[in-house]
């Protein structure tokens, strides 16, 4: 969305508009929603952050300022609000966070088998990221998903850049370097089964 | 296996200069931050090294299965019911009434709080209805006790004329109804003090009373002042009891508004002057 139709809109939603809220909110649901889910792996906490930072956003819309991009504001909520619920998750187990990604990789009629494929991936990399920790987690998916710059990802997190660039590099190679630890067990797994 | 720790030196020969690794060309690759000369260099210089290449390849298809689409349930309705349940969808101006309203509403009811919690602390009798009450009923239930309030006074005032007797300047206590247990032949302390609401009140005390304060028994005025509990204006000299039998004393009930300033006043008012006896029981 450019710059100059998303300050209409949150003008038009600040003004009480309500269909200009419903637009605002369909426009930035997915990118909220994927953000939470990579950070925490589990759709009912996503859609339920995902939801409470919308209705602070758009209840306290007279406090946004327009120098910041929507999105970046909506995304700061967002983490506060994981931040502070991250204490009160459960562990899960890893089979029921796999299975509850994306969709396609636990439906039963999934179709077609490129489709079975491109699910398999997305659980991948989600578990893999789940292996990083929070940090790491959070810059890989705001540079490599939403391609935040190093100062943006820098300033939303508060801390320098230099730390941002490491965490970056660190969580890369941990990313690969646990698909790559995945990629031979599947097919240790192969070998072993036929 | 990391990219850190793959290395171009050996891919050279041993008389070229050693290459730079290629861990941190990948990863300034990677972050998008090489012009497109430098892109070519470091494309060029890992060509040749397999476990670069295989590294930058894995890497970059991890990072592309984070861009890939994510099944996102629509969130719109759920959102703007919450929206809506917490703060309405109004015009700002509305809106800016509405909070105006509400401050407005919560300031009286603090105001009135506030009021009404300095009332009961200053006229304690003062309750509030049940009721509303009408203004007209409340003056019609104050008018005779207005009326009679005049003639309250006039007797009070008769009482105390009657008292003090007529055309003596000392007070004398064979004029005042006193109390059985005061026997004549008594030495009695006697206080005058002036209240609003009762006048002027007298207030006796035997000798022997007043002598069951140790701490004052050289202090008539203090040890009166704590045995009466109200604000002296005379304390008399001790005077024979001429004679009385009819106890008729009249209790001091001081106003609640005042007892609250009376520590003040005491303070504010000017000190008595000295008795020659208070000297020296403090010299002592």
């Amino acid at each position: 969305m450019e710059r100059a139709v998303e300050q209409a809109l949150i003008r038009r939603a600040a003004a009480g508009d309500r269909a200009a809220a419903g637009e605002c909110v369909r426009s930035f649901q997915g990118q909220l929603y994927a953000y939470i889910l990579r950070l925490s792996g589990r759709p009912e906490v996503a859609e339920d952050i995902a939801q409470e930072a919308f209705v602070r956003a758009l209840t306290n819309l007279d406090r946004f300022d327009d120098r910041y991009r929507f999105s970046t504001w909506l995304f700061t909520i967002a983490r506060r609000l994981y931040i502070n619920s991250r204490q009160k998750l459960k562990p899960m187990y890893e089979s029921e966070l796999v299975g509850s990604i994306g969709g396609d990789g636990v439906r039963p009629d999934a179709g077609t088998i490129d489709d079975e494929v491109a699910g398999n991936a997305r659980d991948e990399i989600q578990r893999a990221l789940l292996h990083l920790p929070p940090d790491q987690r959070e810059v890989v998916v705001l540079f490599h998903q939403f391609d935040w710059s190093i100062a943006q990802i820098a300033g939303h997190m508060g801390m320098p850049e230099g730390t941002v660039k490491s965490h970056l590099h660190r969580g890369r190679r941990r990313l690969r370097a646990v698909l790559e630890s995945s990629e031979r067990s599947a097919n240790r797994v192969e070998e072993v089964w036929g | 296996m990391t990219l850190g720790n793959s290395n171009l030196g050996g891919m050279g020969g041993p008389g070229r200069p050693k290459a730079p690794p290629a861990g941190p060309m990948i990863d300034a690759l990677l972050d998008g931050e090489l012009s497109d000369e430098r892109l070519r260099e470091v494309l060029r210089l890992i060509r040749h090294d397999a476990q670069a290449c295989e590294d930058l390849a894995r890497t970059r298809v991890a990072v592309d299965h984070l861009r890939e689409p994510i099944d996102v349930p629509d969130m719109s309705e759920a959102i703007l019911g919450k929206v809506h349940a917490r703060r309405r969808f109004l015009p700002r101006r509305s809106r800016r009434l509405v909070t105006a309203g509400r401050l407005a509403v919560a300031a009286g009811f603090i105001g009135a709080i506030g009021i009404a919690s300095l009332v009961q602390r200053h006229v304690p009798a003062v309750r509030l209805a049940d009721e509303p009450t009408a203004v007209t009923r409340i003056v019609e239930a104050a008018a005779p006790n207005a009326i009679d309030r005049p003639a309250l006074t006039d007797q009070t005032v008769e009482k105390i004329k009657a008292s003090l007797g007529s055309g003596s300047t000392t007070p004398s206590v064979g004029r005042l109804t006193l109390s059985p247990r005061i026997r004549p032949g008594d030495s009695l302390h006697y206080d005058l003090s002036i209240d609003r609401e009762s006048g002027v009140v007298w207030s006796i005390t035997s000798s022997d009373a007043f002598a069951s304060i140790p701490s004052t028994a050289n202090q008539p005025r203090a040890g009166a002042a704590a045995e009466l509990g109200s604000s002296i204006v005379v304390v008399g000299p001790e005077i024979p009891v001429v004679g009385a039998a009819r106890a008729e004393a009249v209790a001091a009930r001081p106003s609640p508004l005042l007892s609250r300033f009376r520590p003040l006043m005491m303070y504010l008012r000017e000190p008595p002057k000295p008795i020659e006896g208070d000297s020296a029981g403090s010299d002592r």
